[in-house]
């Protein structure tokens, strides 16, 4: 069985914790209005006033003008995520941290140490609120897809179980937006062919689907069913770190498209240094907006993790895939191969550009992890354009 | 044009300058090689343009001088298939006649006034070394040129002519090889500026076509070209553009350990550890303590090894990662009873192998962390 654990409103209540005066008050963990910044977290109360994250905090203002806008503390938030981590590693080392506030956890074969998987979650609950005072969510499932719509249902302090026998009953009557990969443009096109639950995805014959949305058609079909092979990878097994995006709107420029990918080469760059590791596979996705995918891969002549040097291939396998004027949906950019032991051949000349690039990288690091992952930026990806709908 | 001669010294000399005919090239004419035939003998020529040879055919009887081109490929075929002594070759307008005992070919031939001149030897000043230690010379470097930097130029030999001191010197920035022979001078050389380096596939074509031991070679360097002159070859070579690294600096002259070696047995024990790498990871880990070397070596998928080699060391364990071809590669070029020199500081420093001849072999360990 899964576990996915999910922590409720996590800045916001960490910031709540910190500051007992805030409980019971409507709080914003993000950006001022003045600097256009956005909603990292908003907590219970708030969110009545239907303010959500990713949200621009002036317009969270309109809704809620009594709101308390606190900027965001990335560097704290990670030490706790780091508790909040020690908890889940005293059960298994089976656990695949999706961000600050979120894990699976394999728990298969850790019954007869600690009991049956819900009381494990309960478990995991129960530490949590009494060693930090959180509360976090929980799905226990067979599988990730599962678990992770189980932790979202009851929120906040939610503990969804999901036995291998009511998988239908639980995903049937459920929308189709809870299906993974679908978002509203998907959703949209679903419900033209008067496909509106999980259920009726379920049902539907299969080629039907995979003539609407192709290799995508079969993903929804098999989600519906219950059926997801992922395992729960931790990130120092991973055989490759990869970090995707669905854009809001399609986009054709390949200039903003290269400024996207160098966003996404940033985030791959950074947890691959995390872990300590070198890569020599370059993968990247491209997904069309009629859903055709296609990956391209190449190899380095060395291992790294240099931003600069994962950027340099990854721009080349999107500048040689052939985009032409197809609209580009999503974007994903992987890196793989990585180095079996980290012996890396030293140089007789030291050399300085990859030096330099390496010092970069260092300081970048530093930077985001004392202020966030957004705290820093390459010039080449801020472009005024970039969530706007493009004029031309 | 005529003439007739050893069918064997026209292979021999046909095969050395085939060997820089380029394969694809956007000059067909240069698939081709000249001979030229006068009074006083032939030569064969050929060129890619950045590197030209001209080649003296052995016992050859001239009956009418001129030149022709023998187009590269039919030409070897025919001359590796033949039987028989002799061969004679002529042109009569635009055709070329080959002749052997039994057989007789005619093949077009294009116009060699088309052919790119490959100039000659005509300096007056110049160094001489002998054609024995240029070949060492060659065979010791060469194989750690790096052909694909682009960082620096090391697509070939460093070649330092002072006084009487050959120098060579050739890296991969990984690995450094430099080697040193006594040469002299014929007349005043210039000292020159900077640091001429020679495309590593010209000195792969000199190393092959150089012939007796004894004989002396003559070397003149000018601004942008090199020019190599024995008793039956003139090669002329364009020098590689670009900056050659500060090599001196590199070479360790502070070591903590020296190890003694004899590179036949210790070039078996790497052998025997390069079989269990792969290209995830080639490191082996050089265990020296006293009286013994261990190569451990562990590969994923593959397995692991451990090699002991009895040696001359009797000071504190050192242990350092190496990859083994680079070893390998030097062990190579020695001769199996040849002693060396290992001379170590520590496990993330440059080690450095000497021989007695003055032969310096620089290599970088791999790291284990960073």
């Amino acid at each position: 069985m899964i576990i996915h654990v999910d922590m409720d409103a996590f800045y916001a209540s960490v910031e709540e914790r910190e500051r007992p005066e805030l409980v019971g008050r409507p709080v914003i963990v993000g950006g001022t209005p003045e600097g256009r910044g956005v909603v990292a977290a908003a907590n219970y109360v708030v969110r009545k006033f239907g303010v959500h994250s990713a949200m621009p905090t002036s317009t969270a203002l309109r809704l809620c003008p009594q709101a308390i806008v606190i900027p965001p503390r990335h560097a704290f938030y990670a030490e706790v995520s780091g508790q909040i981590r020690r908890i889940l590693d005293s059960y298994t080392p089976l656990v695949e941290p999706l961000s600050l506030d979120e894990a699976f956890v394999d728990v298969t074969g850790c019954e007869p140490l600690f009991g049956s998987a819900v009381k494990i979650a309960k478990e995991i609950k129960h530490t949590i609120r009494q060693r930090l005072r959180l509360v976090a969510s929980a799905g226990v499932a067979p599988n990730k897809f599962l678990a992770k719509i189980a932790s979202d249902l009851r929120k906040p302090d939610g503990l969804v179980v999901v036995e291998p026998s009511a998988v239908q009953a639980f995903l049937d009557p459920l929308p189709i937006g809870r299906l993974w990969g679908v978002g509203r443009v998907t959703a949209e096109e679903l419900k033209r062919i008067g496909i509106s639950t999980i259920g009726q995805v379920r049902t539907t014959p299969l080629p039907v689907l995979q003539q609407q949305f192709g290799k995508a058609g079969e993903h929804f079909w098999r989600l519906a069913q219950g059926i997801d092979d992922r395992k729960v990878i931790p990130d120092r097994e991973a055989k490759s770190i990869s970090h995707e995006t669905t854009f809001a709107i399609d986009l054709t420029d390949l200039e903003v498209l290269r400024a996207k990918l160098l966003e996404l080469v940033e985030q791959v760059g950074w947890r691959v240094r995390q872990h300590d590791l070198r890569g020599r596979t370059v993968q990247l996705k491209v997904r069309f907006a009629n859903f055709h995918t296609i990956t391209r891969e190449t190899t380095l002549d060395k291992p790294t993790n240099i931003t600069r040097e994962i950027w340099e291939a990854a721009t080349g396998l999107l500048e040689n895939c052939g985009l032409g004027t197809q609209r580009v949906r999503l974007l994903g950019v992987g890196l793989g191969g990585f180095a079996a032991s980290h012996a890396v051949q030293l140089s007789l000349f030291p050399d300085e550009g990859r030096q330099k690039q390496t010092q970069l990288d260092q300081v970048a690091d530093l930077i985001r992890d004392k202020f966030g992952g957004k705290a820093l930026h390459r010039g080449s990806t801020i472009r005024p354009h970039f969530d706007r709908p493009e004029s031309d | 044009m005529k003439l007739t001669c050893q069918r064997s010294a026209l292979a021999t000399a046909f095969q050395t300058v085939a060997g820089i005919v380029p394969a694809r090239t956007p000059k067909p004419i240069l698939q081709n090689i000249k001979l030229q035939a006068t009074m006083e003998g032939a030569t064969l020529v050929a060129t890619d343009s950045e590197v030209g040879i001209r080649y003296r055919v052995g016992e050859a009887t001239v009956d009418a001088p001129g030149e022709l081109l023998l187009p590269k490929n039919k030409t070897n075929d025919i001359l590796r298939e033949m039987v028989g002594d002799t061969i004679t070759l002529e042109k009569t307008d635009e055709v070329l006649w080959i002749r052997g005992d039994r057989a007789e070919y005619r093949l077009g031939s294009e116009d060699p006034v088309e052919f790119p001149n490959v100039s000659g030897f005509e300096a007056n000043e110049y160094y001489i070394l002998q054609t024995g230690a240029l070949k060492q010379m060659i065979r010791r470097t060469l194989f750690a040129c790096d052909t694909e930097s682009t960082r620096y130029a090391l697509g070939g030999v460093l070649i330092d002519l002072k006084g009487d001191v050959a120098t060579f010197a050739a890296t991969d920035t990984r690995r450094l090889a430099v080697t040193k022979c006594a040469c002299a001078m014929q007349g005043k050389v210039e000292v020159r500026n900077g640091t001429p380096v020679v495309p590593s596939r010209a000195m792969s074509l000199i190393e092959r076509s150089l012939g007796d031991e004894n004989e002396p070679v003559w070397i003149a360097i000018d601004t942008n070209h090199l020019l190599l002159k024995t008793a039956v070859t003139t090669i002329y070579t364009r020098l590689v553009e670009g900056r050659f690294p500060k090599y001196q600096d590199v070479i360790p002259r502070h070591a903590t350990s020296t190890v003694d070696l004899v590179a036949g047995p210790f070039h078996m024990a790497v052998r025997q550890s390069l079989i269990v790498t792969n290209e995830e990871s080639r490191g082996v880990d050089f265990r020296f303590a006293p009286g013994i070397l261990t190569l451990v070596s562990q590969a994923a998928d593959v397995g692991e090894s451990k090699v002991e080699l009895p040696i001359g060391y009797d000071g504190p364990e050192v242990s350092i990662t190496f990859d083994p071809r680079y070893i390998a590669e030097f062990l190579k070029v020695l001769t199996a009873e040849q002693p060396l020199k290992l001379e170590l500081t520590n496990a993330d420093n440059a080690a450095l192998f000497k021989t007695e001849d003055g032969y310096n072999y620089v290599v970088m360990p791999l790291s284990r962390d960073r």
